[in-house]
């Protein structure tokens, strides 16, 4: 019994003692024994009576009864007088008739053996009114604890049908309880399901008609400082080093030697900041590993987790191979990191921790605010138009190459372009772009078509031609018209418009001495504060010349908003 | 020194230098310089968002039509192509091709991965054998 139940039934039993005291309030002698049993009650053996009046079991009222009976006794032979009240004795005659206990029938018979009559008749009386009382004082406390019951229930309905409904996400309509707490049916969509069968499968029966998802870790979560981590392995030894650093890196570490255990704590338990499984765990501990076998349960472990929660962040200890390219995995699992040696376990963690999900990714797009979205937008027509190409859509492109190398970074193990969240999101996205059109770029210097090659071919019409490098396509003139396709140019088509292009630039502010300064700056790669030194520009001359440049390049007329495509 | 460097190295300082300026505005700022071009930066917002969205949902569904094959692409060598992103399976090297509009095609998925250790596993166990 908890200790709520144990304050209710005391209450109810404050109760019934209450109306005890009311009903022989005519009669001053028992209503002094009643009186007196007030500090009796709670000072003899309160969590038997009340454990018993709760669980309502006929043997535990006999060792009420018994109880109460012996203290009667005690208080009979130090002479307190008692006059029978009639209530009582009513109450004591529609009694069932009490089995006495033997220990209890011989001290009965005993005590008459040794005194006379009278006195002993008195006692009789004295003991059985005093035992009605008694009886009366335990109906009345179980009244008093079946009225509390249904006033309990009656309170905890609507809250019981409320969780209900907030943990089935409103799949299921109101559920309507009894004062006892009971249920007919589960209803959803106005189909009811009888509650009955839930016990039969609660999983089948409680199958919402929409899915329910899965609640995912905030990006907080990790920095919250409570770190913990569940380990799923088999060597001991292994085990405990894994603990230990665990341990001196702040995690609470819960471990499993086996699959079966490690799900059953995971589900318990779930989430954790990290898994580690070991990639040969067996099944069940004991199992002799079959090194000869392919090891899958690791791999069905890791599945079953993702199942319940597909962001959970794993780690698979492989310390039986060399590199983590060796350790055979499913496609889906192939983004989950590898850990051959313990050394690598430290740095492992601390990535994890800071790098972004694609649900944290998703978070940060979704919460992008306007102005960030026109700066990244801008960022990438600029980054764009430094390639020699026009904006407009190549800059969306450029935003969604970054934006979707972030998302395979998310997956990906190390290799792809992770978000580590210690960076302001704008800056990682601007910092990707930086990344890709610079790729972009150096595939472009790459490519460079010589035309004079490309028609290059051996005495046996073997090609000679460089444009094996170009790329994709089975002839050399396949792979220069798709060059060509995707805007790759000869070098000195490039060289030449990117020099028209910038003496256009000269010339549009050729009246503007400030933004031919900036721009002059500009080109020679010189920073905001060299170019406001050596051109004596303020910070106001400077950030207005640069605005005025912006405004004019991105203008309609000038490739800005996609309207013009040259180059690529 | 500035003499000798080449003219796309020359066009692209400036557009750098012009990028990096764009990033050291105020929000009020670059909201203003969109409105005075007579842009609507909510609506602007609106679209790119859209369709970063789209190409986030594409790449999903290629890399489940490529998992579900036993296929594995590196997620570092998607190419943006002449008609969407490129990608090669790494084990076998078929090709798989998907554009920001959903559209996903290529050798890869026309039937499993023949190198795919995994997939034949799988398929061996839940064939019964």
């Amino acid at each position: 019994m908890d200790h709520t139940h144990s304050q209710l039934a005391l209450g109810g039993l404050y109760d019934a003692y209450n109306d005890l005291l009311r009903a022989t309030k005519n009669d001053p002698a028992t209503h002094d024994k009643v009186k007196a049993l007030a500090h009796y009650i709670p000072q003899r053996a309160p969590g038997d009576r009340i454990r018993a009046v709760v669980d309502n079991s006929a043997q535990n009222s006999a060792m009420i009864d018994s109880s109460i009976v012996d203290h009667m006794r005690d208080k009979s032979s130090r002479g307190n007088g008692y006059s029978a009240n009639t209530d009582v004795v009513a109450s004591l005659q529609a009694l069932p008739e009490r089995d006495v206990p033997k220990d209890e029938a011989d001290a009965a018979k005993n005590h008459d053996a040794g005194a006379n009559s009278e006195p002993a008749e008195r006692d009789e009386k004295e003991t059985a009114a005093n035992y009605e009382a008694w009886t009366r004082l335990l109906d009345l406390m179980r009244q008093a604890e079946s009225g509390e019951a249904t006033n309990l229930g009656r309170a905890l309905a609507p809250t019981i049908a409320t969780q209900f409904q907030a943990l089935t996400q409103g799949c299921y309509d109101a559920v309507q309880f009894s004062a006892q707490l009971g249920t007919e049916e589960v209803a959803s969509g106005g189909a009811a399901a009888p509650a009955e069968r839930l016990s039969v499968d609660p999983r089948e029966q409680l199958r919402p008609t929409r899915p329910i998802s899965v609640p995912t870790p905030s990006p907080t979560t990790i920095n919250a400082g409570s770190k913990s981590a569940l380990v799923i392995e088999n060597f001991k030894s292994l085990l405990t080093v894994t603990r230990e650093i665990l341990k001196r890196d702040g995690y609470v570490v819960r471990s499993a030697l086996d699959c079966t255990e490690g799900l059953r704590l995971y589900s318990l338990y779930a989430p954790f900041d990290v898994v580690i499984i070991d990639y040969c765990v067996p099944r069940r501990n004991g199992t002799a590993i079959d090194c000869f076998e392919p090891q899958t349960h690791g791999i069905e472990l890791a599945r079953a987790i993702l199942e319940i929660n597909p962001s959970q962040k794993m780690i698979f200890a492989a310390f039986a191979y060399q590199h983590e390219d060796e350790v055979p995995r499913p496609s889906e699992l192939k983004d989950v990191p590898v850990l051959v040696s313990t050394l690598q376990l430290r740095k492992l963690l601390e990535k994890l921790q800071y790098w972004a999900t694609r649900e944290e990714i998703d978070q940060a797009i979704a919460s992008l605010s306007p102005a960030q979205w026109q700066k990244l937008q801008k960022f990438a027509e600029w980054k764009v138009r430094g390639l020699g190409w026009s904006a407009g859509d190549k800059g969306k492109d450029l935003l969604q190459d970054a934006l979707l190398s972030s998302f395979v970074g998310a997956q990906d193990n190390g290799n792809g372009r992770r978000w580590n969240k210690r960076v302001n999101f704008v800056m990682h996205l601007t910092g990707a772009m930086r990344g890709i059109s610079s790729h972009w770029k150096d595939k472009a210097d790459g490519r460079e078509i010589l035309e004079c090659e490309a028609i290059n071919c051996d005495a046996a019409g073997q090609e000679l031609s460089p444009l094996d490098n170009l790329g994709p396509g089975d002839t050399p003139d396949e792979r220069l018209r798709v060059a060509v396709a995707e805007g790759f140019q000869p070098a000195a088509e490039r060289q030449l418009l990117a020099k028209q292009e910038v003496e256009r630039m000269f010339r549009m502010f050729k009246n503007d001495k400030e933004a031919i300064v900036a721009l002059q700056g500009f080109s020679e790669g010189m920073k905001k504060n060299e170019i406001m030194q050596k051109y004596e520009l303020t910070a106001k001359q400077y950030d207005a010349a640069t605005k005025r440049i912006r405004v004019k390049l991105l203008g309609p007329r000038n490739g800005g908003g996609g309207a013009e495509k040259h180059g690529r | 020194m500035a003499d000798n460097i080449s003219q796309d190295e020359k066009l692209k300082r400036i557009m750098n230098c012009l990028a990096d300026s764009v990033l050291e505005l105020s929000d009020e700022e670059i909201l203003a310089e969109t409105r005075g071009s007579g842009a609507d930066p909510q609506e602007e917002a609106e679209r790119t968002h859209s369709v970063l969205r789209q190409a986030s949902k594409a790449l999903e569904a290629a890399n489940k039509h490529l998992w579900g094959l036993g296929h594995t692409v590196n997620p570092k060598y998607w190419q943006h192509g002449e008609r969407g992103y490129h990608n090669n399976c790494r084990d076998c090297g078929l090709s798989v091709n998907f554009t920001v509009a959903g559209e996903v095609w290529g050798d890869a998925l026309l039937g499993p991965c023949p190198q795919g250790d995994w997939y034949t596993v799988r398929e061996h166990e839940s064939s019964g054998g």
